[in-house]
């Protein structure tokens, strides 16, 4: 496994280099100018000309890739145009705040997902499994933005029991709302995934074993079924891990939390370079490791599956 | 075997218990609402200051924090009117070009040091300096001298000087009435060099030598900068050395919260004290009972209007254009989407200020402006891109002159993009029309008629239609240099009545602005202009 994570790892350094490419020439593409983002609804083509040289804009596109990928090399991300601020201090300020969501989401998504779809395979063609699979239906359905208005409507403004938006000096209260709403629709996913898993294993030889020890059903269902039911919730679970850690900007947006999405989102508004590159590679890497920590997962949740070797029929 | 087997299954349930233990932790923090504090004063910002450098500033929000922790040689009160901030008192010589300032000797930065003379020559130099990566330097390129010191023809700018410690004197080149307005802008705030550092290569300013502030701004305005999260919050409290530092409210603190739903709800839910209500919101409010006393309401010195690229056919046209304002019915769009609460405009210069007039705007009638068309050449209609950048507010409208031009035989295709790249394309002309709106930065209506109007602003420097009129530019420089206000108020009527007659854009409107204010809070008062905010006599009662 050791040697697996290794090479891995050193698949980072090429797929990076991609990134950074593709981002950096997508920056040219894209229609909009950086200086016009600096100065106002009023200005002349001497200020707007004078900036540009300063932002080192008017260089030829060849000089300036190499100067950003030097700066790569020496993991400098360069300075937001708009801020100032080094980009990377940037990124570290704002990524705990986008990391405290993505965990809290990621908590309530998987204690309600799987709980959920425990239930439903336990109490399989019952009311119960009927309803908890048609609040899956909904918690797909339900956009982001329209669950956020609702729950600060319900529970800021009508019953006034939860604040409507901010971190709140990291308060828990203030992570209660934008953090259920993250998690909705991977509760959901979570639930119909483990609920359908879990009735794939039960007629598994080894659970028919079980049973034909008379262990009791849901001894069954908890202690051989689930654990091989786990693996595509993994899966699940991994990548909404990896999209939430790159920032979840309608969820930001609607409870103006200052995270990485939001940061993003403001950089590309406002063409800021440096920001949109820096953030663009942060979030790579970050995909890159979760991707990686969920195959490393696959391996000790099941033992049958060897990482990095080729199975011969 | 067995305790094998159970290893996982153990782990597995401790992750889960574990998991559904945060979720729970997570749920009791609930019950621990915070108390609020009696003496902040909360409020809301829709984007994020990235810079308070006053030279630097371009953005309404940065500007409006600006105005509170900086001083310029004078300032908006919230009327709109001039205040006396860094000088006491000033006085102009006959012909107007020699404005004499008197500092307050009283003023300090909020780091103790007193504000003198040679700071105001300083800063200004700061703005106006070669390389300089201030955006505005047209707030003060009026001095005499001002363009050979940018051009970097001369050391010093010719027009400004430091006699003593607490007097300075500007020297304009000629007469310009909105000249002391323009003083109060963020561009000719004061700032003490000593807090100033060289910001890094790369960054604008890097290599031009130009000093900034390395972390939060240093200025000697009522209020001063205590806590600056970026994106998250910015905490003012009150500049001890200023000597109307506020008595009652102890802190401000701006939130950012970029969703106009999300603002409301805060407010509605007490924890913001004061907020400006988004559009949509406007009738809601003013119909619920518990808001009647609460709500303040002015109308906004900002037009709104559908701008046609007047340099490209066939919208060079001016019959074309006038078709396009007869096709429209903004009355009945006033009433429809903003319930009434705005003012049918008929030039560009907003009710409030002087040279606005109350002309007969152009008449709804279709078929009319269906005979213009075929006058002009086009009998079948003809096609139209309007672009808009992302606004619900300009969504609505749009589509509703979509609805009315077609009925004249105009097929509107809306064209939506984000802010820069609309900037860019409407900057440069590409685009047959857009959907924009101007607000004051001085309340003067050389503000409105010179930028917006000038062929010298063509482009980027507010001119987006590209409007041509030698004679017009001519009135415009002449009203520029009228510093009677009875005057300069008929000069610029006329101007407006001139470009009126030209139909550069489909004129809409002219918006009210609606604040509701909490009622633990008293003493305050809208401003005119979001540089005259001010809030050194609120009060904030417990809760």
């Amino acid at each position: 496994m050791f040697g697996y994570t290794i090479r891995r790892l050193l698949w980072f350094v090429p797929i990076l280099l991609g990134v950074a490419t593709v981002t950096f020439l997508l920056m040219f593409v894209l229609p909009g100018d950086p200086v016009l983002s600096m100065v106002g609804e009023r200005y002349d083509p001497e200020t707007t000309e004078r900036l540009r040289e300063e932002m080192h804009l008017n260089d030829p596109l060849a000089v300036r890739y190499v100067k950003y990928l030097g700066g790569l090399a020496r993991f400098d991300l360069g300075r937001s145009y708009t801020t100032g601020e080094p980009v990377w201090d940037s990124i570290r300020k704002r990524f705990p705040y986008t990391l405290r969501l993505a965990v809290a989401a990621m908590a309530i998504a998987i204690a309600i997902g799987v709980g959920a779809g425990v239930l439903a395979a336990w109490k399989w063609r019952t009311p119960l499994d009927y309803l908890a699979m048609g609040a899956t239906v909904v918690g797909i359905s339900m956009p982001v933005f329209w669950l956020g208005v609702l729950l600060i409507y319900v529970f800021a403004v009508k019953l006034g029991v939860l604040p409507a938006s901010g971190y709140g000096g990291g308060r828990p209260i203030y992570l209660v709302l934008p953090a259920f709403t993250l998690a909705q629709a991977s509760a959901a996913y979570v639930a119909r995934i483990t609920r359908s898993s879990l009735l794939e294993e039960s007629g598994e030889m080894y659970v028919r074993a079980a049973r034909a020890k008379g262990v009791p059903e849901r001894w069954v269902l908890l202690r051989h079924t689930l654990r091989n039911a786990l693996l595509p919730v993994v899966t699940v679970v991994g990548a909404d891990f990896g999209s939430y850690l790159s920032g979840a900007v309608l969820t930001e947006s609607i409870f103006a939390w200052p995270g990485l999405g939001r940061f993003t989102l403001d950089a590309i508004l406002k063409r800021d370079l440096p920001a949109i590159q820096g953030a663009v590679l942060f979030m790579a890497v970050l995909f890159m490791t979760v991707n990686l920590a969920v195959d490393l997962l696959y391996a000790r949740i099941d033992p049958r599956i060897q990482l990095g070797r080729r199975v011969e029929s | 075997m067995s305790r094998r087997r159970a290893g996982p299954v153990a782990r597995a349930g401790t992750l889960f218990a574990f998991l559904a233990g945060c979720a729970g932790v997570v749920c009791l923090g609930a019950c621990s609402r915070p108390a609020s504090d009696d003496d902040t004063l909360n409020l809301a910002l829709a984007a994020s200051p990235n810079k308070l450098d006053p030279a630097l500033v371009v953005d309404v929000d940065e500007g409006r924090i600006c105005a509170l922790v900086f001083q310029g040689l004078v300032r908006f009160d919230q009327s709109g009117g001039l205040a006396a901030d860094l000088a006491k008192t000033w006085s102009t010589d006959e012909g107007s070009t020699r404005y004499v300032f008197h500092l307050d000797t009283r003023m300090k930065y909020s780091n103790g040091r007193r504000v003198n003379a040679s700071d105001v020559v300083w800063s200004y130099q700061r703005v106006l300096a070669p390389s300089s990566p201030a955006p505005r330097p047209w707030v003060l390129s009026r001095i005499r001298g001002a363009g050979d010191f940018s051009r970097g023809e001369a050391r010093d700018i010719e027009g400004l000087s430091a006699p003593d410690d607490s007097t300075v004197v500007i020297e304009l080149g000629e007469p310009f009435g909105p000249f002391l307005s323009m003083l109060a802008l963020p561009a000719a705030m004061v700032v003490p060099r000593e807090e100033l550092e060289l910001p890094r290569e790369g960054v604008p300013g890097g290599r031009a030598g130009f000093l900034t502030f390395p972390g939060s701004p240093i200025g000697s305005g009522a209020w001063q900068v205590a806590e600056w999260e970026r994106g998250d919050y910015l905490l003012l409290a009150p500049n001890p050395h200023h000597p109307r530092a506020s008595k009652t409210i102890g802190k401000v603190r701006y939130r950012v919260v970029p969703e106009a739903f999300t603002r409301v709800a805060e407010f509605e839910s007490g924890s913001l004290d004061i907020l400006e209500i988004p559009p949509p919101e406007q009738v809601r409010f003013l119909a619920d009972g518990r808001y009647a006393e609460r709500i303040q309401r002015r109308p906004a010195l900002r037009v709104f209007y559908i701008g046609i690229n007047n340099s490209r056919p066939p919208f060079d046209d001016v019959r074309v254009r006038r078709a396009l304002n007869m096709a429209v019915n903004v009355d009945r769009l006033i009433e429809v989407l903003a319930d009434g609460h705005a003012i049918r405009a008929a030039g560009a210069v907003p009710p409030g200020l002087r040279g606005h007039e109350g002309r007969t705007p152009y008449r709804y009638d279709p078929a009319g402006a269906r005979r213009l068309l075929a006058q002009a050449g086009h009998p079948d209609g003809l096609p139209m891109e309007i672009w808009q950048r992302d606004s619900p507010e300009g969504n609505r409208v749009l589509e509703a002159v979509q609805g009315y031009l077609h009925e004249v035989g105009v097929e509107v295709r809306l064209v939506r993009r984000e802010w820069s790249a609309f900037k860019e394309a409407v900057s440069a002309g590409r685009v047959d029309a857009f959907y924009l709106d101007w607000y004051a930065d001085y309340p003067d209506p050389e503000n409105f008629v010179y930028p917006l109007f000038h062929s010298r602003n063509a482009g980027g420097g507010g001119n987006r239609v590209f409007f041509r009129d030698e004679s017009i530019d001519r009135l415009i420089d002449a009203a520029a240099r009228l510093v009677d206000a009875g005057e300069s108020a008929r000069a610029y009527a006329r101007i407006d009545s001139l470009v009126y007659d030209q139909a550069p854009w489909i004129y809409l409107y002219f918006p009210e602005v609606f604040y509701a204010v909490s009622e633990r809070i008293s003493g305050y008062e809208m401003p005119a202009l979001y540089l005259g905010e001010d809030f050194t006599g609120v009060d904030k009662a417990p809760e």
